[in-house]
């Protein structure tokens, strides 16, 4: 088979994979941004689109390298280099068809595991038991068990402390002006670490832990400042204080929606992208190694999906999403987001693929175990465990019919 | 659709507050409807009358959308007995209400000219009880909003102390009356003062729905 029509097959599935998690996913990411009114559909749409592609530029090739080469050796294809890229293909659109259908019968679903399952069950028909890593798909089951519960410990601190100092206060108008700042410094300083600590791989700019440190120091101690001089020009009315501090924690918000759009975008690029990553390299270096980056442009393509998709399809679904839930508002949207972004751009940076949609839950929960919330339906949890039992398996079959499919016609 | 979506449950603190706007409705009338009964005008008391046996059945109607919106599934900032417990407390408000606008409408009552003073006094202290008990009532939202705790929850226990002292202001009045009462009893027909004593006794009741309700809702603060 001649090998550049693989090339643009690989780039259109995984576009396709993308719009597909960008249409689906990312309005997860911004429901209580929405629902909360710190951004309208429009602005929300623009946010989500560009931090999602800053996201999947700057750190989304940690967790791509994950799943081109973390799961299954591709070493083990030497002699059979066709095989590994009918697989990684088959891998990608199997589970972007699972989403597709899913969705369409209003199953909940995830696209992280979809992928990790389709890449699985490919490897399970072709290596083999012990052709797959374990050990590393273990990380990646322990990450999903983690993640919701560390973010959602985070979330429960940060709405803990404003909670304390600000809502119970008797000035709460001066203590947000207070502490504001502190949140937005550590916003920034976390971005920043996470772009730029062993990576910005493409500007041949690999800084050690040391000057990451210093540099981000710097940038969050700005993010205060920012978040001083935005505060700080707030004038006190004569209405409620409290509706006051949730005024004055729009922006806020606004800045940890984008926040976690950019830790979204960290780490589900690579659901769509990742396996088309190692299609490239080997259509470009006939090898299999794979020690070569994770090229930019794929990168871009893979962001721009994401963006494509939320801003078609995903404008109606944040439409339903955001006028369903009633009972969020900035302060409260601000410390389920902070914690979710912080949670997945932690696991980008480890390589983990994490389902940004159950962090988000988890998070939302943290909120709730702080009297944050009016009303939480536990009972969501029991479809949290469904969507992985479900997702790993189902996108698994359709990745391996895909990859017999694929073989039987070609070889 | 969304997993986050059907996260969110619905909040029952702004029903709540509506229920208490339904309540209020309700006990705005009992003024009126006494006044009325002081004027003599029975054709007012029973107008007065059917208008409190309304207000108190949508009371009831908010009461049970908010009960049926309370599945144990749900996670709330207070306990969700504590909620239940203080909704059923209100609704005994209205519910006084309308068993004193039922007495009024069994017989023609007469007022004795010696106790119009002291009933008009008690009635007076009755509507401040249930009136504090409104005020603190109409906090829910800001509380919900500052988790229950802080400023705005010391804020609200020292309305309820305050209504406790007007509850018993309404007790010592009731007193007041009924001591009143049974120094003229001679005076007075057997079946007026049994009427009057189940009279004093509603609005009594109804003041002490008010108090409980501020004691529910002092269940559901956090002292942080």
């Amino acid at each position: 088979m001649d090998a550049s029509f693989i090339l643009i097959a690989a780039v259109l599935v995984g576009l396709y994979s993308a719009i597909n998690i960008g249409a689906n996913d990312v309005a997860n990411a911004m429901a209580t941004s929405v629902a909360s009114k710190a951004l309208t559909i429009k602005r929300a749409v623009i946010v989500a689109g560009v931090c999602d592609v800053l996201g999947a530029v700057l750190v989304g090739s940690h967790v791509a390298n994950t799943i081109r080469k973390g799961l299954i050796d591709p070493m083990q294809f030497s002699d059979k280099q066709i095989l590994f890229l009918f697989g990684m293909l088959a891998a990608v659109l199997g589970s972007a068809l699972w989403v597709n259908i899913a969705t369409f019968f209003k199953l909940p679903v995830s696209t992280t595991h979809s992928i990790i399952g389709g890449v699985l069950g490919f490897g399970l028909v072709s290596v083999g038991f012990a052709g797959i890593k374990w050990k590393v798909v273990l990380y990646v089951v322990l990450s999903w068990l983690v993640s919701p519960i560390f973010g959602g410990i985070i979330a429960f601190t940060i709405f803990s402390i404003i909670r304390k100092f600000i809502l119970s206060s008797k000035e709460p108008i001066s203590q947000t002006k207070k502490i504001g700042p502190f949140f937005t410094g550590i916003v920034f300083f976390i971005l920043s670490m996470s772009i730029i600590y062993k990576g910005l791989k493409h500007l041949h700019l690999d800084l050690d832990f040391s000057k990451s440190l210093i540099i981000s120091l710097c940038v969050g101690f700005g993010g205060f400042l920012l978040g001083s001089f935005l505060l700080r020009r707030y004038k006190e009315k004569d209405t409620d204080p409290y509706y006051q501090v949730e005024k004055m924690a729009n922006p806020l918000q606004v800045l940890s929606a984008s926040f976690q759009a950019f830790s979204h975008g960290a780490n589900d690029v690579a659901n769509a992208i990742g396996p088309i990553a190692a299609i490239v390299v080997v259509v470009q270096t006939q090898k299999l190694d794979m020690q070569v980056e994770i090229p930019l442009w794929l990168l871009l393509i893979g962001g721009a999906g994401l963006a494509f998709g939320v801003y078609t399809w995903g404008y109606r679904v944040m439409e339903t999403v955001g006028k369903k839930i009633t009972s969020i508002t900035p302060t409260r949207g601000f410390s389920a987001e902070f914690g979710t972004a912080t949670t997945v751009l932690l696991c980008s940076r480890l390589g983990m693929p994490v389902s940004t949609t159950h962090v988000a839950v988890g998070n939302i929960i943290g909120v709730g175990l702080a009297r944050g919330i009016s009303a939480i339906n536990l009972d969501v949890i029991k479809k949290i465990f469904s969507a992985w039992i479900i997702s790993l398996p189902a996108a698994g079959l359709f990745a391996v019919a895909i990859y017999l499919i694929l073989k039987f016609i070609f070889i | 659709m969304s997993i986050i979506s059907k996260l969110f449950g619905k909040s029952p603190f702004e029903p709540l507050y509506q229920h208490m706007l339904k309540v209020k409705e309700c006990v705005d009338l009992v003024r009126p409807l006494m006044d009325a009964l002081l004027k003599k005008d029975e054709k007012k008391v029973k107008e007065i009358a059917e208008r409190v046996f309304k207000a108190e059945h949508e009371a009831d109607l908010v009461k049970k959308d908010i009960r049926n919106h309370l599945p144990k599934s749900l996670f709330l900032p207070v306990a969700r007995g504590d909620i239940l417990r203080f909704l059923k407390e209100q609704d005994s408000i209205a519910d006084s209400a309308e068993d004193l606008a039922v007495l009024l409408i069994l017989r023609k009552t007469i007022v004795p000219e010696e106790l119009k003073d002291e009933i008009k006094d008690f009635v007076d202290k009755v509507i401040e009880t249930y009136e504090m008990a409104m005020t603190v009532s109409s906090e829910i939202k800001i509380l919900a909003e500052t988790s229950f705790g802080g400023v705005e929850a010391h804020k609200v226990m020292e309305l309820i102390e305050q209504l406790k002292v007007r509850e018993w202001e309404a007790d010592k009045a009731q007193m007041e009356a009924a001591k009143k009462m049974f120094a003229i009893e001679k005076k007075l027909d057997p079946v007026d003062v049994m009427m009057w004593m189940n009279i004093f006794k509603e609005l009594g009741t109804l003041a002490n729905h008010a108090e409980n309700a501020g004691d529910r809702m002092r269940m559901m603060l956090h002292n942080s």
